[in-house]
């Protein structure tokens, strides 16, 4: 069996002690003792993850594919767009509809082509996106969150902070508010990490297994 | 909701920017709604139709009022022309141009910003053939035929662009384009010169329009039987 993951750097496995094993794709293929391929690249925006993973469908296929969607307010112009790093951008040509648009519609496109090609796609997303618009309408129901944000991520911009300060109190996510202690602590470096930890990694790859292994 | 459907009649629908709209395409009535390429379309075929088009629309509009719309209709055929690739919907309908006319000064170099920091050609072919493609698997997907024209060429190659279906039909090409295209190229004084202002514009007149409506009529007689109609 084949499995096809992508996503941004929580599916790299960014700040694991070692990445390579403990990452949940690699928790997840080896449960199923299938082969797999991380496409994931750290920092990609939604753009750049639908672009890859239509890339790799462009000469390749797989059993199962596994797809983490990223932050919305992450977008892909002639640079990577970042909230900490391209505030001009946010203040002036982003808002909540502009990420929600985007997310959506980059998952509507996704949805479509895994499922005329057949391949059982599970998509998850670090959170959960907002906002009423026709993509979200014509994409195929709730997908699984894996984090809530956390208050301080409020702070970050104005431009994106409504929804995440409005929502993140009672949605059922897999590893609980970012930057919890039990997910994304780090024993060896004592500190609290951006990324969720092996304990994080090993709660998504269990998830994922769930599922899987109901359709499988 | 209105229904735009209306059973027993051929319904065609139109969606574009102000090239669809019809801008500047004035008849002797001074009325533009009669000498666009929608309505010659549609008396051609004796059919209804909606020209669901919007001036200064990006292809991000064009391809979600689509959607919008097919969400609650259905068309016998489509007819979109999709616009130059360098709009984008953002929190602003952004376009280049150093003075648009409309904005403020202050709102113009918010644009002049965007297209300075944010933007190139492969952002605009990326996002061009993105919705082309998104737009061409729906109606796909619904069994809808769709007459798809593109304003102007897009250079620049990627994976949208191979996933979408052969080139487009352009309706101009720019002063060092090579491609053929309906109307030659931009502002020459056959299509784009102005009785009403006695001057070239930046819309196709009232000949362009006839010009582009033969163009779809033909089509239409090409790809489909005419006997349906």
């Amino acid at each position: 069996m084949n499995l096809y993951f992508n996503g941004c750097s929580y599916t790299t496995g960014f700040e694991l002690d070692d990445c390579e094993s403990d990452r949940f794709s690699t928790l997840v293929s080896n449960h199923f003792k299938a082969d797999h391929f991380n496409n994931a690249v750290a920092g990609s925006s939604n753009d750049q993850i639908v672009l890859r993973s239509l890339e790799f469908l462009e000469n390749d296929s797989c059993d199962y594919a596994i797809i983490m969607l990223t932050h919305c307010e992450r977008m892909t112009l002639n640079k990577n767009i970042f909230t900490n790093r391209n505030p001009s951008f946010y203040e002036e040509y982003y808002n909540d509809e502009v990420g929600s648009l985007n997310f959506y519609k980059n998952r509507f496109i996704l949805e479509q082509e895994f499922e005329k090609k057949n391949i059982p796609l599970l998509l998850l997303q670090y959170y959960d996106v907002l906002g009423d618009n026709i993509y979200r309408r014509k994409c195929k129901g709730k997908i699984q969150s894996v984090a809530r944000p956390s208050h301080s991520i409020s702070a970050v911009t104005t431009a994106c902070s409504h929804w995440y300060s409005q929502k993140s109190t009672n949605e059922k996510t897999l590893v609980g508010t970012r930057m919890n202690r039990l997910y994304y602590y780090n024993r060896h470096s004592k500190k609290t990490l951006c990324h969720f930890n092996r304990y994080g990694h090993k709660r998504v790859a269990d998830y994922i297994i769930g599922e899987l292994t109901s359709t499988i | 909701m209105q229904n735009y459907f209306l059973i027993g009649t051929m319904f065609l629908y139109f969606n574009g920017c102000s090239y669809t709209f019809g801008t500047d395409c004035v008849s002797e009535r001074n009325l533009w709604e009669e000498n666009r390429f929608s309505t010659l379309v549609s008396k051609h075929f004796n059919a209804d139709h909606v020209n669901a088009s919007v001036k200064a629309s990006s292809n991000d509009e064009i391809t979600r009022r689509t959607f919008e719309f097919l969400k609650d209709n259905t068309c016998d055929y489509a007819i979109i022309m999709m616009t130059h690739c360098t709009r984008f919907e953002l929190s602003r309908r952004l376009m280049p141009g150093r003075s648009l006319g409309w904005l403020s000064e202050e709102e113009q170099n918010i644009y002049n910003y965007f297209y300075k920091n944010f933007y190139n050609d492969d952002v605009g072919s990326l996002n061009f053939y993105k919705n082309r493609y998104i737009l061409e698997q729906e109606f796909k997907k619904r069994n809808i035929p769709l007459i798809l024209l593109q304003y102007m060429p897009v250079s620049k190659n990627n994976v949208w662009r191979e996933m979408c279906g052969d080139d487009l039909p352009i309706v101009v090409k720019g002063m060092m384009d090579r491609c053929d295209s309906l109307l030659g190229r931009r502002k020459n004084k056959e299509y784009f010169w102005s009785e009403k202002y006695n001057r070239t514009i930046d819309h196709f007149n009232s000949k362009g329009h006839k010009r582009i409506a033969d163009y779809i009529i033909g089509q239409f007689s090409e790809r489909y039987d005419e006997s349906v109609f």
